[in-house]
This record gives C-alpha cells, sequence and structure tokens, in this order.
C-alpha cells in the first residue's frame, strides 16, 4: 500500500525511526493519525474498508490500492502490467504492530546468521537485496477454554509397568492468544515468529502499511475458530498433561467447552527473503518487531562429515575399549545383572534424543523450504 | 570372555555413533536452524485445576461427570 506526499506527490514510506510518515524526495513528514483521518472521511468505514485489487501479470502480486494511489506500474516487481481486478471491501483490522526492525537491520540479522560455520558459502553470499516487509494477518482473542479429561499413562510398579486413568478437569482464560488468518501463511512457521509484544500494539490506521505490503486475512471463519480452539486446546492439554505423572501419556477421552469472548483483527510485521537453491525453494522470516530470525538453512554436507569424522574416531576408541572391559567385568560379576540393562538404556536414550533432534530440524527445513511461504514473499519481491 | 568383550566394543562403538549424532545434530541445529518455537503459554491468564482423580478405571466416561 502507498500513500502520496500532500507536498510533491511521491510515495511515502513509514520510517521506524520517528514513528512517522516520510517523503524521501521532499524530506516532509506527516504524523499517520492525521493522515489516515482524511482518509477515513473519504472513503472508509470504521469495520471495513473498500480496497480495489489489482492483478500484476508478470508477478502474480495481488495488489490492495487505495484511491490516492494511480496504479499504472505494479509497485513489487515494477512492471507496467498491472490489471484492476474488482472492488473489495475488506475488514478493517482493529489493531497494528508497527514494524521496528527497519530493512538494513533485518538484513544484518540475518546475514549474521548466515555467518555459521556449516552453512554453505554460496548461501552465506546470498544476495540479501530482495527482502519484503509484509503485514500479516492474524487474529487475537480472548477466550475461555474448560475441558474434562482422561488421560491415559503407564505407571511403573516393581520391574513391570501398568496403564492407568487419570481424570483431570480444568479451566483457563487465555488473553491475546495468536492465530494467523492467511491461508497462505504455514502456521507452524507463523507460531515460531512469535512473540509480538502485546503492549506495544496501537490502533489500526492505513498509513502504517505505507511502503510496506500487506495481505488480507483469507481464512474462512469456522477454520479460524478451529484454529484458535486447536491452538488453545494444544497449551491446556500441555498444561494439564503435566499434572500428570505417568509414561506414555495420551488423552483417552475428553468433553471441552470453549468460549470465544473477543477476537481482534491484527497486522503483524514480517520481513521476508526468498530464495531458490538446487531447485529448492527457502524463505527466512524475520519479526519485523522482535528482530526473531526463522528459518532454516541446507547444511555445508563436507564440513559435517569432516566434524563428524573428528569426533567419532576417538570416541570409537575410547568407548570401545571402555566398553569392551565394562563387559568383560559384569560378565565375570554374575551379581551385577543391571549393569547391561544400564549400558543398553543408555544407549538406546542417546539415539532417541539424537533422532527427536534430527527431526525437529527437518521439520524446520521443510517448513522453510515450504512452498505457499515461498510464493507469497517471491510474489512481492523483484523478478 | 573374549566374546563378551567383543559385544563390549560393539555397544561402545553404537554408543559412540550415537554421541556424534547427538552432538552434531545439536550443533548444526544450532547454526543451521533458527527461530525455536516460544509457546502460547504466556496467555494464559487464569489457570484453574478444579478435579483431579489418579488412576481411574478404563470405564471412566467424561460425560457421565457433567
Amino acid at each position: 500500500m502507498i500513500y502520496k506526499c500532500r507536498g510533491c506527490g511521491s510515495a511515502l514510506r513509514y520510517d521506524m525511526l520517528t514513528g512517522r510518515l516520510l517523503c524521501d524526495s521532499c524530506g516532509s513528514t506527516y504524523d499517520p493519525a492525521d493522515y489516515d483521518e482524511v482518509l477515513d472521511n473519504e472513503s472508509h468505514s470504521y469495520e471495513t474498508m473498500e480496497q480495489k485489487i489489482y492483478t500484476c501479470n508478470a508477478c502474480g502480486a495481488k495488489l490492495m490500492i487505495n484511491d490516492v494511489e494511480a496504479a499504472s506500474f505494479c509497485a513489487y516487481c515494477g512492471q507496467p502490467t498491472v490489471v484492476f481486478d474488482r472492488v473489495s471491501t475488506v475488514r478493517k483490522p482493529d489493531i497494528i504492530l508497527p514494524f521496528k526492525v527497519a530493512k538494513e537491520q533485518a538484513k544484518e540479522l540475518i546475514n549474521k546468521k548466515l555467518k555459521g560455520f556449516f552453512i554453505p558459502k554460496d548461501i552465506k553470499n546470498i544476495e540479501l537485496d530482495v527482502v519484503r516487509g509484509i503485514y500479516v494477518p492474524f487474529s487475537f482473542s480472548d477466550l475461555e477454554y474448560e475441558d474434562r479429561q482422561v488421560i491415559k499413562g503407564r505407571v511403573k510398579s516393581g520391574k513391570s509397568s501398568t496403564t492407568r486413568y487419570f481424570y483431570r478437569h480444568a479451566k483457563a482464560k487465555f488473553s491475546f492468544l495468536p492465530v494467523d488468518q492467511s491461508v497462505k501463511f504455514n502456521d507452524e512457521s507463523a507460531v515460531k515468529l512469535e512473540p509480538f509484544p502485546q503492549n506495544e500494539f496501537v490502533p489500526f490506521q492505513a498509513s502504517y502499511l505505507s511502503g510496506f505490503y500487506a495481505d488480507a486475512g483469507d481464512e474462512a471463519k469456522e477454520n479460524l475458530e478451529a484454529k484458535i480452539k486447536s491452538r488453545a486446546g494444544d497449551v491446556f492439554n500441555k498444561k494439564v498433561e503435566d499434572t500428570v505423572r505417568a509414561g506414555n501419556k495420551v488423552l483417552y477421552r475428553n468433553n471441552r467447552r470453549v468460549n470465544i469472548e473477543k477476537t481482534r483483527y491484527g497486522m503483524l510485521p514480517v520481513w521476508f527473503f526468498a530464495y531458490k537453491r538446487e531447485k529448492a525453494t527457502y524463505t527466512i522470516m524475520v519479526n519485523g518487531y522482535t528482530g526473531k530470525v526463522v528459518g532454516a538453512v541446507p547444511f555445508d554436507k563436507a564440513k559435517v562429515a569432516v566434524c563428524t569424522a573428528l569426533i567419532l574416531l576417538p570416541l570409537c576408541i575410547l568407548l570401545g575399549t571402555i566398553g569392551g572391559f565394562l563387559f568383560d567385568a559384569i560378565y565375570e560379576n554374575s551379581d551385577n545383572s543391571n549393569g547391561l540393562e544400564l549400558v543398553v538404556a543408555g544407549i538406546v536414550a542417546i539415539f532417541g534424543a539424537a533422532t527427536t533432534k534430527l527431526n525437529k530440524f527437518k521439520k524446520s527445513r521443510k517448513l522453510t523450504m515450504e512452498s505457499s511461504i515461498f510464493e507469497l514473499a517471491k510474489d512481492r519481491q523483484e523478478v | 570372555m573374549g566374546f563378551m568383550f567383543l559385544v563390549g566394543v560393539i555397544a561402545g562403538i553404537v554408543l559412540a555413533v550415537g554421541i556424534t549424532m547427538f552432538i552434531m545434530v545439536s550443533v548444526v541445529k544450532k547454526t543451521n536452524d533458527w527461530g525455536d518455537y516460544d509457546g502460547a503459554e504466556g496467555t494464559i491468564a487464569e489457570f484453574t485445576m478444579i478435579q483431579k482423580a489418579d488412576k481411574v478405571k478404563e470405564s471412566f466416561s467424561v460425560h457421565e461427570k457433567i
């Protein structure tokens, strides 16, 4: 979304340092609240706002444009291939968290992360000119959650373990629970970007979007409600599960009541950087307020192999020798029958922990390579 | 005796592989994977445990209690 300078007609951008709209051509600055007041009187009602939706034939971007903007070219790719699609009435967000991290800072933060030892050279030297600031639609809900649950778990008694059932009836109040409202934006990636500080949100003014891109919330109402309940449920269930002393805990039965009291529609600032490598696509994101970087990049296989060998060889010699003598001693001292069990349990535990970590890393990479997020960001980058 | 020594050596090597895998995955994850999940636990303003009953029977129904 772009606002024009009242002085010279150039595009204004929201300046994070001063908190004002700044014209780079003539240096004029405007208070976002003043600017919006005029626009609100001209074309917007309180709850909704009319936006002209343009489509760029070159990059496929959907542009939300208001009356004051001329749409002769695509603001994303610069091509004069923009065609009018429709006038759409979109819900006006209630709150917004303005960008605090500037584009240069976002690039610096990503660059710092890209200095890691195991990151391949070509990624370390990647061009970060195409970082895009996008306001992502979120909903923030206050709700009451009550659930009666039976949790099934295994309890150890002596050398054997038995299945037990635990009843829990609990109630929780959630305040400002965030859930993303964009269909294209992966829910797990959205969660990773958190936290967004609740007390820094301000009432929505469209001028905050100036110089950035904004996506309208396109999640259907019923899907959104399901997402809110599911997110609250995950947190609630974990809290309840923590009160059960058992292994292999599973939610066996439950009967819940959820009352969503209030939902605010808000915009969150996110810097997106999308790139392609070996036919795979990756998207790195930066929380536009806290500067938290989210993403996973491929690793340098040669470096990982060398380091693995350097650790593995001495460990094999050391633990192999110790293991040999230890097993020999355990065998000779037949009273110590628990020794072998302990060693085997230790091996299984270490493999389990390593596999869990590996799976988490694989999952993160999968999220970073999510095609829908890549498209969301790439549509808004220079081509 | 010789056989148990060999078994111990193999167990030691397996353990070494596990430890190496754990170390390498941890280190690579730290350098190449950023942004751990922070959780929404901070959004719980109030939590009350109304009733607790441990070791109930399998046939227990949550619906019966309401």
